[in-house]
């Protein structure tokens, strides 16, 4: 007698099992890394959708801007599982990612229809937009395996939306089909290029290099630059900084994190403007924001995060007890933190006028120090606890800045408002790192 | 004395990583840590360097409280971790100019000679390398300053056998100076049978054993009896009993060698087998 198999049926199951599972693991690593997360995308979700059927305002919006801050938390994780060769090996991981991104753009545009049908809305602009603001947000991010693009495309927003000629030209082709249709095809080209380049054989096999140094860091790989900035004053600070700590690499360090943008808009200039008046022109608002405010402070951050993750590496060369490690950290960022100053002021001299130079200089200084000691203090902390408070404080003196920097009493107030809770960080930091262990610090890229 | 430790605990959360640690080590000491994973060997070394705080009991290094040495006193110790800890944007001849240039005692004999014969590409860019040459690498940084206290957490992991042989006679030089105290952990338990003098045995947080190598491979034995035992003789102390037909063996701790005139009184068959450190470390592990 022969006995006849059934496997159309378990075969079937096994096919959708093997499609859906890598899916949802991955979708599970995203959403639900921790119970905390878990929790606030249940809350957020909830109220967004109770806003949508109820007539009360207030879920809606509650809803919709944690979700919108909740969503900077994907790219990270896509970024944080991506440099996981355990994750990287599971079949068709990135195809999978990009599947899921699409699966929640899906989603939004779905949302905001319905936002649409119940404000009885006949205009469906925000949908091209949505879906241009969400791959903005994703893709550069997860592309680069970094948080600059993001922030960069921020500081674009905030000085595009400052300038009153920009929001005018904005408001006059919002709705115009050309504009909608550039909107559209910008989208679409982004998914396109990620597709194509993203999931390109060459860059999967690309494999995490651990980089120390600030440049490495952003993919300046600049020999002779390099070499300068490994410049050692001493073991201890090197191996902190993971760079050269000589004042040396400091200076260099600084004039290209402080220089970079405005040489960039002078060589502009140069090349397509009236080289008679270049301060009409070219130093307006959006450079000195760009200047003063995301290239010193985002590098010297990153660079601070670095180091408060190098502790272990250091310890065994520094000076000195635990008690003694804190100060010696600290006197290595004065150290960077003076050097930008320098090189700003250099800067500033040459091409702000004067009765700017302090306000800019104190907002500066003072939110460099409020974000760099929440970093110390940070040290050791869950990696979200540090990322969300790191990100929110950045977003926040961004954003300050964009309405402040015109009003020089209001910059000082803010910058006196900033410095004050810096003697409780710097208190409390300081015994918090007499606890730590150095040897849990894992080095994570969170700037 | 190098080292002193004195109820030493460390704690991640509610679970006690290490529970009650007392040892001691002076120079001349060549410590073979061994455990399983998650035994807790690495959060001990890491401990006695200072990263992490006793959560209870003290560590002492030349007196000094691990979390207060002074650089004079860490200039004195070479720690080769398990993971290197190197710079990814230097090269190896960089990182050893770095190194020679802020450690007094560097012996730059030493370091060619060893770079040499480890064949260790310096012009090579650490994030090039291969995990076997930055290991090496790490190795060099960590013994040519003449430490005399050389700590090294699973070193030979990610070496081939030639150069793994290479730094255990490299090692075995250096303990031979009887000037300097070595912590090795590794799991190749053959290679610490070769150079050790001293074990320390960590199980669940707990010193299963500690002290001279010659003395654990003596008090840990493997008993043939050719006949099947009902009963285990209470003088013994059973770690395992295995029965083959109708012959018995049992592992047993402790074991003192006048014990076999008492036992052949009973079992005439009896025959004692001296294990391997690798044999005595399953056995205990089992």
């Amino acid at each position: 007698m022969t006995k006849v198999l059934s496997t159309a049926l378990p075969g079937r199951s096994l096919e959708f099992n093997l499609m859906w599972q890598p899916l949802l693991a991955i979708a599970q690593a995203i959403f639900l890394s921790n119970r905390w997360f878990a929790l606030a995308w249940l809350v957020s979700s909830s109220l967004f959708i109770i806003g949508i059927f109820s007539k009360a305002g207030w879920p809606l919006i509650f809803g919709g801007f944690t979700l919108l801050g909740l969503h900077l938390s994907i790219p990270i994780q896509i970024n944080h599982l991506s440099r996981k060769k355990s994750w990287l090996l599971l079949p068709d991981f990135k195809p999978l990612i990009l599947k899921l991104l699409l699966l929640i753009l899906t989603l939004w545009l779905i949302l905001v229809a319905l936002l649409q049908l119940k404000a009885s809305s006949q205009h469906w602009i925000a949908l091209p937009y949505t879906a241009l603001v969400f791959s903005l947000v994703m893709l550069p991010t997860i592309y680069v395996r970094h948080l600059w693009p993001l922030l960069a495309e921020l500081v674009l927003f905030i000085t595009a939306l400052s300038h009153t000629e920009t929001k005018s030209w904005l408001a006059m082709h919002f709705s115009t089909p050309w504009f909608i249709g550039a909107i559209i095809a910008t989208s679409l080209l982004m998914w396109g290029l990620v597709a194509l380049c993203w999931l390109h054989p060459a860059q999967r096999a690309n494999s995490e290099v651990k980089h120390t140094s600030v440049f490495a860091l952003y993919g300046i790989e600049i020999p002779w630059l390099q070499r300068i900035t490994r410049s050692a004053g001493s073991l201890e600070g090197t191996l902190l900084l993971g760079d050269g700590d000589s004042w040396l690499a400091s200076l260099v360090r600084a004039s290209w994190a402080t220089w970079l943008a405005p040489a960039t808009f002078w060589l502009i200039g140069v090349l397509l403007h009236d080289s008679d008046q270049p301060q009409s022109r070219l130093w307006t608002a959006q450079t000195f924001l760009v200047l003063l405010v995301l290239c010193p402070l985002f590098t010297l951050s990153a660079q601070q995060q670095k180091s408060t993750q190098r502790l272990a590496r250091c310890w065994l060369f520094t000076n000195g007890s635990r008690q003694a490690m804190y100060g010696f950290v600290e006197r290595k960022f004065y150290q960077e933190l003076a050097a930008y100053l320098m090189m700003t002021l250099i800067l500033m001299l040459l091409l702000v006028p004067l009765p700017m130079i302090m306000p800019l200089l104190c907002y500066g200084t003072s939110a460099t120090l409020l974000l760099c000691y929440l970093i110390f203090t940070l040290a050791g902390r869950t990696f979200w606890w540090s990322i969300s408070a790191n990100l929110l404080l950045l977003i926040g003196l961004l954003v300050a800045v964009d309405f402040l920097w015109e009003d020089s009493k209001l910059m000082y107030l803010t910058s006196l408002a900033l410095v004050l809770p810096i003697y409780s960080l710097r208190r409390y930091g300081k015994a918090f790192w007499l606890k730590l262990d150095y040897a849990q610090l894992k080095p994570r890229q969170l700037l | 004395m190098i080292i002193a430790m004195d109820a030493l605990v460390r704690k991640f959360g509610q679970h006690k990583v290490l529970n009650g640690l007392t040892a001691t080590i002076q120079r001349g000491d060549v410590i073979a840590l061994l455990g399983k994973n998650g035994a807790g060997k690495s959060t001990l070394l890491q401990t006695i360097l200072g990263f992490g705080l006793p959560d209870c009991g003290t560590v002492t290094l030349w007196q000094t409280p691990s979390v207060s040495l002074t650089q004079l006193q860490k200039q004195k110790i070479g720690f080769v971790p398990q993971q290197d800890e190197l710079l990814e944007q230097l090269n190896g001849a960089e990182h050893l100019k770095l190194f020679s240039k802020f450690r007094s005692n560097w012996d730059q004999a030493c370091c060619e000679r060893l770079v040499d014969s480890w064949k260790i590409p310096l012009q090579t860019r650490i994030s090039k390398m291969s995990p076997g040459q930055r290991q090496k690498l790490s190795i060099v940084l960590a013994l040519c300053h003449q430490p005399e206290l050389l700590i090294l957490d699973e070193p030979v992991a990610s070496l081939d056998p030639m150069a793994r042989r290479q730094f255990l006679a490299e090692l075995i030089d250096i303990a031979a100076e009887q000037q300097r105290a070595i912590i090795f952990s590794s799991h190749i338990v053959s290679d610490m049978e070769r150079i050790a003098n001293q074990v320390w045995l960590l199980k669940n947080g707990e010193m299963a054993f500690q002290g001279p190598l010659d003395d654990l491979k003596e008090s840990v034995v493997r008993l043939h009896f050719s006949q099947p035992l009902a009963d285990v003789p209470k003088e013994l102390s059973l770690v395992r009993r295995q029965q083959l037909g109708t012959s018995t063996t049992l592992t047993v701790e402790h074991w003192q060698p006048e014990q076999l005139d008492a036992l052949q009184l009973h079992y005439p068959g009896v025959r004692v087998e001296y294990l391997s450190l690798e044999e005595i470390f399953l056995e205990l592990n089992r």
